[in-house]
């Protein structure tokens, strides 16, 4: 499975173009928020793992955003909505690539149907590879983000 | 009524919160039926006669020239035909549940190489990462109440 950094790096690098750094802060979490849902129900909720899949299908996790952008200030709120959502489907994306098998991950047209699509580009064993790219992913997206940042002072 | 505004946000967060919980029950009854644990089958074989199954991690406990036996959160299991694995190993494997045996007849076996010290610092570094990414989020939403300032009466 990518772990969280794997994830983390997908939305850093893409990040660096959000001027906001509150919604970036926001697209973080969003990209973050299927894994921590899912594994919260199952490992400290004890929830059988079919009541969690939501958490991971496209349409599953809408509800969940709008809710969480509840939260928000009333102006902040669809923009934190658009920034959840958009991190979470780009956590799906990721997830989607995994190498199931042939059983599949994503639950992509649920509730409608429970078929679930795989790409089967990488496997668990490819987790440590993974986590390396990661951080240079996001070691090279700081360092840009940086010279960028002293560009702009001068 | 705009759906991210302050009116009636109660009973918008209550109908989110009903639709998540109604996903996750969908979802549980619509797929518990799919890929049934090892336990269940083992359980009720005559219930699951014929079901497809994906069983991972699972682990070798004996192997001969017909199959081999695999043991899954203390569910053992027969399986058939024979794979190139060893007893110890770890093993992910798709393949049809039969209550003749019983006995599941694998379609696809494969060896999971993933150590548990690189699942322990996937898991480590996954946890890190979020911590990070919520620290990250509180440094821009933290509520920060403002003292109080009372113009001074002379």
């Amino acid at each position: 499975m990518a772990d969280l950094l794997f994830h983390f790096a997908t939305a850093f690098a893409p990040g660096q173009a959000l001027r906001d750094g509150r919604l970036r802060a926001v697209l973080y979490v969003g990209v973050c928020l299927p894994d921590l849902l899912y594994k919260g129900l199952l490992y400290l909720g004890g929830a059988p793992t079919w009541l969690c899949e939501p958490t991971h299908a496209p349409l599953g996790l809408v509800p969940i955003c709008y809710a969480a952008a509840l939260f928000f200030e009333e102006e902040w709120r669809p923009r934190a909505f658009g920034a959840l959502l958009a991190g979470s489907w780009l956590h799906l994306l990721v997830d989607a690539g995994k190498d199931y098998m042939g059983q599949g991950v994503i639950p992509w047209a649920f509730p409608f149907s429970m078929d679930r699509v795989e790409l089967g580009w990488y496997r668990p064993e490819h987790t440590g590879t993974m986590m390396i790219a990661a951080a240079v992913v996001v070691a090279v997206a700081e360092l840009g983000a940086i010279l960028r940042g002293r560009r702009r002072a001068k | 009524m705009s759906l991210f505004g302050n009116r009636r946000l109660g009973w918008k967060l209550a109908a989110a919160l009903a639709a998540i919980a109604g996903l996750g029950l969908l979802s549980w009854a619509k797929g518990r039926s799919i890929h049934p644990s090892l336990w269940r089958c083992m359980a009720q074989p005559a219930r699951w006669d014929g079901a497809g199954v994906w069983l991972s991690p699972a682990l070798v406990t004996a192997s001969d020239a017909g199959g081999f036996e695999i043991e899954m959160a203390g569910v053992r299991a027969r399986v058939a035909p024979a794979a190139p694995v060893a007893p110890g190993e770890t093993v992910a494997l798709t393949g049809t549940f039969t209550a003749q045996g019983p006995l599941i007849r694998a379609k696809e076996v494969r060896k999971v190489a993933e150590s548990s010290g690189s699942r322990t610092l996937s898991v480590a570094v996954s946890i890190a990462a979020v911590l990070l990414v919520l620290l990250n989020f509180l440094r821009h939403f933290a509520f920060r109440p403002k003292v109080a300032q009372v113009e001074g009466v002379d």
